[in-house]
């Protein structure tokens, strides 16, 4: 589509008017039929309107086309119905037609024309058309669920164990991990100084993952260089000491320390 | 010759076409003819994005900002079943501006017999919002005719409804809120709206308070259906007497350092009811404060200037007595149009009540009574013969007399609302003709004391008082209303000033009126400065004998 992700209208706002002059009809049809015109093969026109004018009244008949009765699904092949067009008239001065062109430069708006004609497109009812609703409510009345058997036994059913085969992995590879060796301590605030260039505040967790050292040590650290937030936004959350911050915005030096 | 002509034609539903089409409709009454659109430009409405918009932007990187934040937020989302709904662009209504030559149907040009119509641009602005529901059930196809007379059928993607974006006001939320209040009071809407008008143009023309005051004068002389909040069933003469007297009064307030909250806020609130029509119906939602009180519809409207001053200084007075344990059920009865004016006087009269420090301490008390007394008061300002309707009510009440010996008990309550009152119509009298202020507000008071007390011994007493010596006016020995007697009320029994009125009114007889009973009883209240007990939820007066 032509809007951009961050929501503006991309468009074109000038309207264009060319197409105000043409007079258009509004033909309200029903789904079946809609649904055949537009899966009617290429090019194709998809029927015939015969317009009579009777004793000054304007009669217009749609008929189908032959190759359009394969179109659709099975249950409503063959079964072509003449359909009329019932003229209504227009609310002439209230309806319009405008279009807008999905152009990847920018939507294009311009006006298609009037509505001098509300059309309605009712099935004439004939032998065909009953079949085709008996079809459609047998459709109707299927279940949209069905129930399937299935070919072999359930084999996800998960029995109650102590420990799962994943959890059991985990486990072995935090052993072999082992202790985290603490390295020196200046090596260490480089290493928080640099983490807190990036973010203002952290939690434990996450230095702890950061700087893969043991707990113990890493609060001896950050209670000398930060302070441990408590208040109510950024909670739990640790951050420097004012004297060590030094926030920038686009480099990140890796010693920051004042 | 034949009358059947058949033409066939072809349709074709071109595919690929990189043309998507919607319908736009447009209300039947804009009459709306694209034919005539000279410029139009349409373009995407995102005036809905800010709703969109994350509420509290984190920082990413640098300072404020935590490590793996947005991991987490979306972790919780996730865990939470939050679901997000996109902004999309495509579903925002259109902004429609078309600019159409229009001839400028003048009807007055026709009246005067021009028959050239001028031409004029004029642009039209729209929204038009997508409708929902319509492929539901069918699809919509625009069919055109190509040259060659096939028709090509395109599906209709959108149906997009149209309307003439508002330009005029709209309400705010309090506006709206106090429309809403008046909905069932506004019986005549052509006058409504016509005031409403003449205001606006009144402030358009930078009236300020003379447009206010024009602008009162006009509907004080308009009609009112069932009375009115205001209650200003006065001539205009009347209502500028009030306006200027108001003014003056809320000066003198103001230097005395009362809640000027509160006067503000009544002394908007009869302003705005002014505002409203006198078309409007009584308001009865004072909070129950009328609660049992009987409307009696009288007829008689009393003179306008007695009207005006008594409204006027009654409702002080009445503040200041309104401790008074009974209510004036009589007094009401003979006064529908009270409640309209109580309404506009309780302001006046909550005000003044901050004035004084006695009042001041009950005023709670006081507010109930208020109404009550105002109302009473209202009802006898109103009457053509004030003073033939409190013998009415004297006749009336002394039906109703039970033990008259606990009225002289009452006295020291009554001394103190006395006291509280007499100071406002000092205040008051300062402004205007002291005797007729006072007059009235006594007048009040008393009819506010006297009609709900059921035990109205005052009949009796003021008889025995008639022979009163030592009083500072004349009219006072006449009328009995003396030290001495005030005196003897106080010191038999605890007595309000409503009541203590009473007694006073009780045995007024024609030549003095209830304003002056009221100033004079307040008088004698200040010398005697009576002590002051809370019995109930009344402040009562009495005297100790030493």
């Amino acid at each position: 589509m032509s809007e951009t992700h961050d929501g503006g209208d991309t468009g074109d706002s000038c309207l264009e008017l060319s197409g105000a002059k043409h007079d258009v009809w509004l033909v309200k049809v029903p789904k079946y039929l809609a649904n055949k015109w537009l899966n009617a093969p290429d090019g194709c026109p998809v029927g015939k309107l015969r317009i009579t004018k009777n004793a000054g009244r304007t009669e217009v008949n749609y008929s189908m086309d032959k190759r359009l009765e394969l179109v659709g699904e099975a249950s409503t092949k063959n079964l072509a119905t003449d359909h009329k067009f019932v003229l209504q008239g227009a609310e002439r001065q209230s309806l319009a037609v405008f279009s807008t062109t999905n152009a990847k430069a920018g939507e294009k708006r311009s006006m298609e024309g009037r509505v001098v004609q509300k059309v309605d497109c009712r099935p004439v009812v004939s032998h065909n058309y009953m079949k085709l609703k008996r079809t459609q409510m047998i459709e109707a009345c299927k279940p949209k669920r069905i129930t399937k058997q299935l070919e072999s036994a359930v084999t996800t059913v998960y029995k109650p164990v102590n420990v799962v085969k994943e959890e059991l992995a985990y486990k072995e590879q935090k052993k072999s991990e082992g202790k985290k060796i603490r390295v020196a301590k200046e090596e260490l605030e480089g290493m928080l100084f640099q983490a807190f260039e990036k973010h203002q505040y952290y939690n434990i967790k996450d230095l702890k993952d950061i700087t893969q050292q043991p707990v113990a040590f890493l609060k001896d650290v950050l209670k000398e260089i930060g302070l441990y937030n408590k208040h109510p936004g950024h909670r739990h959350m640790w951050e420097l000491k004012p004297e060590y911050r030094h926030h920038k915005v686009e480099t990140k030096d890796s010693d920051d320390s004042s | 010759m034949t009358s059947s002509r058949a033409d066939e034609y072809l349709v074709c539903v071109p595919k690929h076409s990189s043309k998507q089409y919607n319908v736009m409709r447009f209300n039947a009454g804009d009459k709306i003819d694209i034919r005539k659109w000279v410029k139009g430009s349409l373009s995407r409405d995102l005036s809905a994005k800010k709703i969109y918009e994350e509420e509290e932007v984190y920082p990413e990187y640098g300072e404020g900002s935590e490590y793996g934040r947005k991991q987490r937020e979306e972790a919780r989302r996730l865990k939470y079943g939050f679901k997000r709904s996109k902004f999309k662009v495509k579903d925002q209504p259109w902004n429609l501006m078309v600019s159409a030559i229009e001839p400028e149907a003048d009807s007055k040009k026709k009246l005067n017999g021009k028959s050239d119509i001028k031409p004029k641009v004029i642009t039209k602005e729209f929204s038009g919002r997508k409708e929902g529901g319509i492929g539901e059930g069918s699809m919509y196809f625009v069919f055109t005719q190509r040259p060659d007379c096939t028709f090509e059928a395109h599906p209709v993607e959108d149906w997009y409804n149209f309307k003439r974006k508002i330009r005029h006001r709209t309400l705010t939320d309090e506006e709206a809120e106090e429309a809403w209040e008046k909905r069932d009071k506004i019986l005549n809407h052509l006058n409504y709206m016509a005031r409403k008008r003449l205001h606006i143009n009144d402030e358009e023309e930078g009236g300020g308070e003379e447009g206010k005051i024009k602008l009162e004068k006009k509907k004080s002389s308009s009609k009112m259906k069932n009375g009115d909040e205001d209650l200003m069933i006065h001539d205009n003469e009347d209502y500028e007497l009030y306006m200027s007297g108001g003014s003056s009064d809320d000066a003198e307030e103001d230097d005395e350092g009362t809640s000027s909250k509160k006067k503000q806020k009544k002394k908007s609130k009869p302003k705005k009811e002014s505002d409203d029509e006198k078309d409007e119906a009584v308001e009865d939602s004072d909070d129950g404060e009328h609660e049992g009180t009987e409307i009696a519809y009288a007829s008689d409207i009393s003179s306008e200037n007695e009207e005006i001053y008594d409204s006027k200084i009654a409702p002080r007075g009445l503040d200041e007595l309104s401790s008074s344990s009974s209510s004036d059920d009589e007094e009401e009865n003979n006064k529908p149009e009270e409640k309209n004016t109580e309404k506009s006087k309780q302001s006046k009269a909550t005000a003044d009540s901050d004035n004084s420090d006695l009042s001041a301490e009950s005023a709670s008390d006081l507010e109930d009574e208020d109404s009550l007394s105002r109302s009473a008061l209202l009802m006898q300002q109103k009457k053509i013969s004030p003073k033939d309707k409190k013998a009415g009510k004297r006749s009336a009440s002394n039906s109703r007399s039970s033990t008259p010996n606990s009225e002289l008990s009452g006295s020291p309550n009554v001394k103190r609302k006395l006291h509280d009152v007499s100071k406002k119509l000092e205040a008051q009298a300062s402004r205007q003709s002291p005797l007729t202020v006072g007059g009235s507000n006594i007048l009040g008071k008393r009819c506010a004391t006297g009609v709900g007390s059921e035990t109205s011994g005052k009949r009796q007493k003021t008889n025995p008082e008639g022979s009163g010596t030592s009083t500072p006016t004349r009219d006072s020995t006449q009328h009995g209303i003396t030290e001495e007697a005030v005196r003897k009320y106080l010191t038999h029994k605890p007595i309000t000033t409503k009541d203590l009125l009473k007694k006073f009114k009780a045995k007024k007889k024609t030549g003095i009126t209830s304003e002056q009973i009221v100033d004079k009883v307040a008088k004698i209240l200040k010398k005697l400065n009576p002590q002051k007990i809370m019995m109930g939820d009344k402040m009562h007066l009495y005297l100790k004998l030493t």
